[in-house]
């Protein structure tokens, strides 16, 4: 590591400590690099903007924040929500369940977890307190947990940048996050299932079955989302950015039409919104990959290749110290930063020690979630803290036990490639 | 000034619409051809067999979304709404956070003035490095390329509304009485 490097990481580590937003902070650090190393300023706003507009993949992230907010301002969300608490609310902690299956469907229509949280999460949050069965601290933790399922099942933003930096197809991470996805939800509702029978919380208003049929039939044009994003995907009708914007105009038509949720006043903010949040991110997005040329530049990635090479690691013990290392990152940076700057790093390594990329990008992209939910730096936490009012002290104190079966999720994941690959294997990826 | 917020609002609206748009529209010109043996109405169909798929689309596309993100960064994005890692400012007593907020703001003065220059007359006299891609892109009408700094242009803005907006920050700050500080914020 340079002089100029370890100056630039100061810079940049100092700037984003005092609440410098993380891309400004970026821009600093590499701006001071540029400056030590005597190379043109310039440099910095040019490979942003060129990268930015070179990386064509990066547009699904605008069109998926799009579909995502289209479906947040029309009523699927309030039909999927019946439709939900219908089929789990029977059960003790109903309502906790609902929250899993609701954030299952509906990561299956947006790829952020953010969006999840801040839509359906604030509504079922509502719900759970006013039922009176729940802390809002519980509901709020449970919300943040569940979310984090939402990039896991495509479509994806992390995995579109994952994808974007590793090469790997975004239809094979897709298709192997669907597994990974169903686990999470999974282990979730059965730790629901435990609290909810430790802590003895009363029962939620049922459903009569009789109504499950035509709630089902309501709600399946939502349901069909992700299907028709990976068939446009996987027929090769589209490129992976185009089935992004299908998928919105899909969200778009079943919102207009079938639900006749829409109007015109609330599209308008649907985009207005979708435009804002595309800006903020694009522009972490941006400053990240500045920092990933200055750190390819100098030749990190290779050492580390180079280091690791020598100390003969097994795959394993390295894909455990690297999920370690992007769990503790995950405590303090935002996801975009780690996949974009931080997992590059370890590219070579994989190739070189034949650990499987797409295997490895799930594992990564759950890790970086996890990561959403852990204090003290958690934006999900921030999220629900801000669209509900709840204090984050008290959603800290009840996202542990559910952090907790996230991470024995990851390490299932981890442990058993199979479950991710299974899937893209079956549709014939080569690896 | 809200009212400019509002008209800021609409363009960064636009443009994202616009990128939805012309994706559709790659996609509906790739299949044109295919779709017109079904098409009822023989007009239409005949129109439809004789479109050709588009390939400036693309550029037009990363070139609206280069703006966007520069434009919405500038002006529709509000300072609270971007990702920054802020425990150490929220943990802070009030007058900690003045000093780090002014501090910021100074340095990302300093920052993007010591940077301007070079950045300036790398975008305005073309010292760019090669991008062969854009020279494809012209307008759709008369047909005339687009210059490429204009693909830069909005860091440049960027720029300067971030040097706008830290002087501004830093003034009020400065000018703030500790006693009204605001109350807590969550």
């Amino acid at each position: 590591m340079s002089v100029e490097l370890i100056f630039g990481l100061i810079a940049l580590f100092g700037v984003a400590a005092i609440g410098v937003p993380v891309a400004y902070a970026i821009i600093t650090g590499v701006v001071v690099y540029l400056g030590v190393s005597g190379q043109d300023l310039a440099i910095a706003g040019e490979m942003m903007v060129q990268r930015l507009f070179d990386g064509f993949l990066l547009l699904a992230v605008p069109l998926f924040i799009v579909s995502a907010n289209i479906m947040n301002v029309g009523s699927i969300t309030d039909r999927l929500l019946q439709f939900c608490v219908a089929l789990v609310g029977r059960f003790r902690g109903g309502l906790g369940h609902v929250n899993v299956v609701a954030s299952l469907i509906f990561s299956g229509m947006s790829g952020s977890a953010v969006a999840d949280a801040a839509g359906i999460g604030k509504i079922i949050i509502e719900m759970m307190v006013k039922s009176g069965h729940y802390t809002r601290g519980y509901a709020a933790a449970i919300t943040a947990a569940t979310a984090t399922i939402g990039p896991i099942i495509p479509p994806s933003i992390p995995m579109v940048l994952y994808a974007l930096v590793s090469n790997v197809s975004i239809g094979d991470l897709f298709l192997a996050g669907i597994f990974p996805g169903l686990l999470m939800g999974l282990v979730l509702m059965l730790a629901n299932a435990w609290f909810s029978h430790r802590r003895d919380f009363g029962q939620d208003a049922v459903v009569p079955l009789s109504e499950l049929p035509s709630l089902t039939v309501k709600a399946t044009p939502a349901l069909l989302m992700p299907v028709i994003l990976l068939g446009c995907i996987y027929t090769g009708v589209t490129t992976p950015t185009e089935a992004a914007a299908i998928a919105a105009l899909y969200a778009l038509l079943i919102s207009a039409g079938i639900y006749r949720a829409i109007k015109l006043r609330s599209l308008y903010h649907a985009f207005v919104d979708g435009a804002r949040s595309a800006a903020s991110v694009g522009l972490v997005i941006g400053a990240s990959m500045i920092l990933t040329y200055v750190v390819v530049r100098e030749n990190i990635p290779q050492s580390i290749s180079m280091f690791l090479n020598d100390a003969d690691m097994h795959p394993l013990v390295f894909m455990i110290l690297v999920n370690v290392f992007v769990l503790l990152l995950g405590c303090i940076l935002d996801a975009t930063v780690i996949i974009l700057v931080i997992v590059p790093l370890f590219i070579p390594t994989c190739e070189a020690l034949g650990i499987d990329l797409v295997h490895f990008g799930v594992l990564i992209v759950v890790n970086s979630m996890i990561g959403l939910i852990t204090p003290p730096y958690g934006i999900l936490l921030f999220v629900i803290n801000a669209v509900t009012g709840i204090p984050l002290k008290e959603i800290i104190a009840e996202v542990w036990g559910f952090l907790g079966i996230l991470l024995l999720a990851l390490v299932i994941m981890l442990l058993v490639p199979d479950l991710t690959l299974w899937l893209p294997r079956a549709f014939g990826y080569q690896g | 000034m809200n009212r400019l917020t509002r008209i800021a609002e609409a363009i960064a609206a636009t443009a994202l619409a616009a990128i939805f748009i012309i994706f559709l529209f790659q996609i509906f010109t790739r299949y044109s051809g295919k779709l017109s043996q079904w098409m009822p109405v023989e007009n239409l169909s005949l129109w439809m067999s004789e479109i050709e798929p588009l390939r400036w689309t693309v550029y037009l596309i990363s070139l609206i979304w280069v703006w966007l993100i520069f434009f919405g960064c500038s002006f529709v994005v509000k300072e609270r709404d971007h990702v920054a890692f802020d425990i150490f400012y929220q943990a802070a007593p009030p007058r900690i956070r003045k000093i780090m907020t002014v501090l910021g703001a100074i340095i990302l003065i300093a920052v993007m003035l010591i940077s301007l220059p070079a950045t300036w007359d790398a975008i305005m006299a073309n010292r760019l490095m090669e991008l062969k891609k854009l020279q494809t892109l012209r307008i759709p009408i008369t047909g005339d390329k687009i210059a490429i700094k204009w693909l830069f242009f909005p860091y440049l803005l960027l720029m300067a509304v971030i040097i706008i907006r830290s002087f501004s920050r830093t003034f009020l700050e400065l000018r703030k009485n500790n006693q009204n500080t605001e109350i807590e914020e969550t």
